[in-house]
């Protein structure tokens, strides 16, 4: 059999973004939206430790 | 006679540039090692070598220098397929050769010197191509998207990859600081993970790799915290191990569960659920379960 790895390249892709990190984003989407807006940024943590820290772009420049 | 002079020709325009060309592509990412078939071997050789070839033969034709250097030809003009055709018949029939053995010698001269120049030329453009393939391939994740790329990749780039490459490294992600995160568990049933920061291989085979910020899953604690009653949170059962280079032999390994985290990716999807393009995300991974210290694992940032 040969491996396709476009088609590995492609799974992997698709798999990097956690589980948690959807179900979190999902079901804290509006609070997201108003940390944004008020203190310009958002930290979601993994259940291992990891943080997702959202900035708002303009906050990141400056 | 002719049958050595092919074999040798082989060797010269499609072998030896093969291997230039894998030399040159792997300084950027490794390949695989394996065996092709003789077909699969002749198929690659000729499509590598097909654009330097028409190149060099045209500019060694046609254009200044390349048609006089290195090793210039003091020769009338139209005197080289004279000397090729002189050359083959003296290789083909020894009656030829007899025959023609005083013209033989300069004529093979000559022409061995315009072999060689064109040689010098294909072997520089299958450098030039080697590096350029390498840079192409180094930057998958970048440049994927792009059509041309694509067809470009499917066909010669990721067929010549090793796929612990791409499975062990940030090689899909356009941004290459995306931590490559992995639960690793190994044979005496003891589940690790970590970040890579670096991986191994003999050959085309996984030898060992390398784990940052690593941790190893007590399971003996959960289930004795778990017989007596305790209410337990799985995650709180990691501990760290205090190793900056924890190296996982790969003959002990029994699987490998991949938890990359794409910044790129994320960005997308946060922007996406959100309808906010104008984030940018930052990615910390390491962070120890039972300290109350701050992540010190690696960061990576998508603006």
């Amino acid at each position: 059999m040969v491996t396709s790895l476009s088609k590995l390249a492609e799974l992997i892709q698709e798999g990097s973004v956690p589980a948690w990190l959807k179900e979190q984003v999902s079901s804290k989407r509006e609070e997201i939206i108003i940390a944004l807006q008020t203190t310009g940024s958002y930290t979601l943590t993994g259940p291992n430790g990891e943080l997702v820290e959202i900035r708002r772009a303009v906050a990141a420049a400056a | 006679m002719l049958a050595l002079t092919f074999s040798i020709l082989l060797t010269l325009y499609l072998i030896i540039p093969d291997a230039i060309f894998r030399f040159f592509f792997s300084r950027y990412v490794p390949l695989r090692s394996l065996v092709p078939t003789r077909v699969e071997t002749i198929y690659r050789a000729v499509a590598l070598s097909f654009i330097p070839f028409v190149i060099s033969t045209i500019l060694v034709f046609w254009a200044w220098p390349f048609n006089t250097y290195p090793l210039r030809v003091d020769a009338r003009p139209g005197s080289r397929s004279a000397d090729y055709k002189t050359v083959m018949a003296a290789l083909y029939s020894e009656d030829m050769f007899k025959k023609n053995y005083e013209e033989f010698w300069p004529a093979l001269n000559r022409s061995t010197r315009r072999q060689c120049r064109l040689l010098s030329w294909y072997y520089v453009l299958v450098v030039l191509e080697g590096v350029a393939f390498g840079f192409l391939s180094s930057n998958y994740g970048k440049y994927q998207k792009n059509r041309i790329y694509s067809a470009l990749a499917d066909g010669l780039l990721l067929p010549n990859i090793s796929e612990w490459h791409v499975f062990l490294t940030a090689f899909v992600f356009a941004d290459k600081k995306s931590p490559v995160l992995v639960d690793v568990l190994c044979t005496d049933g003891t589940l690790y993970d970590g970040q890579v920061t670096q991986y191994f291989l003999d050959g085309s085979k996984l030898s060992g790799m390398i784990l940052d910020n690593p941790r190893r899953y007590d399971r003996k604690s959960l289930l004795a915290d778990r017989e007596m009653g305790k209410t337990v949170d799985p995650n709180a059962y990691w501990r760290k191990i205090p190793s900056a280079n924890f190296y996982v032999f790969a003959d002990k390994i029994l699987n490998i569960n991949l938890k990359s985290i794409g910044v790129e990716r994320v960005k997308m999807f946060v922007s996406k659920s959100i309808g906010d393009a104008a984030i940018s995300v930052t990615i910390k991974t390491g962070t120890v379960e039972e300290s109350s210290e701050p992540s010190r694992g690696p960061a990576a940032d998508a603006s």
